[in-house]
């Protein structure tokens, strides 16, 4: 009985052995080495043309981040793709034109904004240190909040 | 979203009336049809371009027609009815990557 356990643990060691062997080798392989095992110049240029024709379907399943079995994605024509891009191109578009005008009315709201009613004279009596009463400089004096 | 889909084509093919509509095919199918053309080119190792080209129609409609017949079968079609299977191709191709302007669009002009 002693003799067969024996005899099956140094085989199952033996086959450690090379399996760990194996395993090493595949690890070792150099980087280039492998790169002509996989990727070999068909599969380079099949990327090439993948990307030549449909160019949309990825950077649709990029902007849904989208695996390429995705039933959503695969469920798609590609003329629904292409509508779907070009609708959130535009909305980007028009979204971007509606915050540009709101921040330049918002610019332009700030600059006409007339806290205190002066003039040339003022401003340079101001400028030359002359003590000036400010609040009676005030415009729209009753509308503001008293503190 | 809704599949577009044509107008009404009719064939006559092995001496019967047959009437398809087309439809675009999604992502899916046109992987599908990749598939069948593969499978049918299966087993030749160089297959001249007109057999190439007439397996890749036979899938492609195998795929785009939307009220396909029962006993509408492609690959049984002897070689008398080629002519009408490319015909087919041809319209389907119009529809789906040359399609005209809308007819009733033209019509309200």
């Amino acid at each position: 009985m002693h003799f067969f356990a024996e005899k099956i643990r140094r085989r199952q060691l033996k086959l450690k052995k090379i399996l760990n062997s194996e395993v090493l080798e595949f690890v070792d392989i150099d980087s280039s080495e492998f790169e002509n095992r996989v990727y070999s110049e068909d599969l380079k240029e099949r990327v090439a043309e993948e990307f030549e024709y449909f160019k949309h379907r990825l950077i649709f399943r990029k902007k849904y981040n989208l695996a390429p079995l995705d039933s959503r994605f695969l469920e798609m024509t590609d003329e629904d793709i292409l509508f779907d891009l070009m609708l959130q191109n535009k909305t980007d578009e028009e979204t971007q034109k509606y915050l540009d005008k709101g921040k330049k009315e918002e610019v332009l709201a700030k600059d006409n904004t007339e806290l205190f009613q002066t003039d040339d004279n003022t401003m340079d009596l101001i400028e030359q240190g002359t003590d000036i009463d400010l609040d009676s400089l005030i415009k729209n004096k009753d509308n503001w909040e008293e503190i | 979203m809704s599949a577009k889909v044509s107008q009404t084509f009719t064939y006559n093919l092995n001496g019967k009336e047959y009437s398809v509509q087309y439809k675009k095919p999604t992502i899916g199918e046109q992987i599908k049809i990749g598939q069948q053309t593969a499978t049918l080119k299966g087993g030749f190792p160089a297959l001249d371009p007109a057999s190439e080209g007439l397996a890749f129609k036979i899938s492609t409609l195998n795929a785009v027609i939307i009220n396909k017949p029962a006993d509408l079968d492609f690959l049984s079609l002897d070689s008398d009815n080629w002519d009408e299977v490319i015909k087919m191709h041809s319209d389907y191709e119009n529809f789906a990557f040359f399609r005209g302007e809308n007819p009733q669009a033209a019509a309200k002009t």
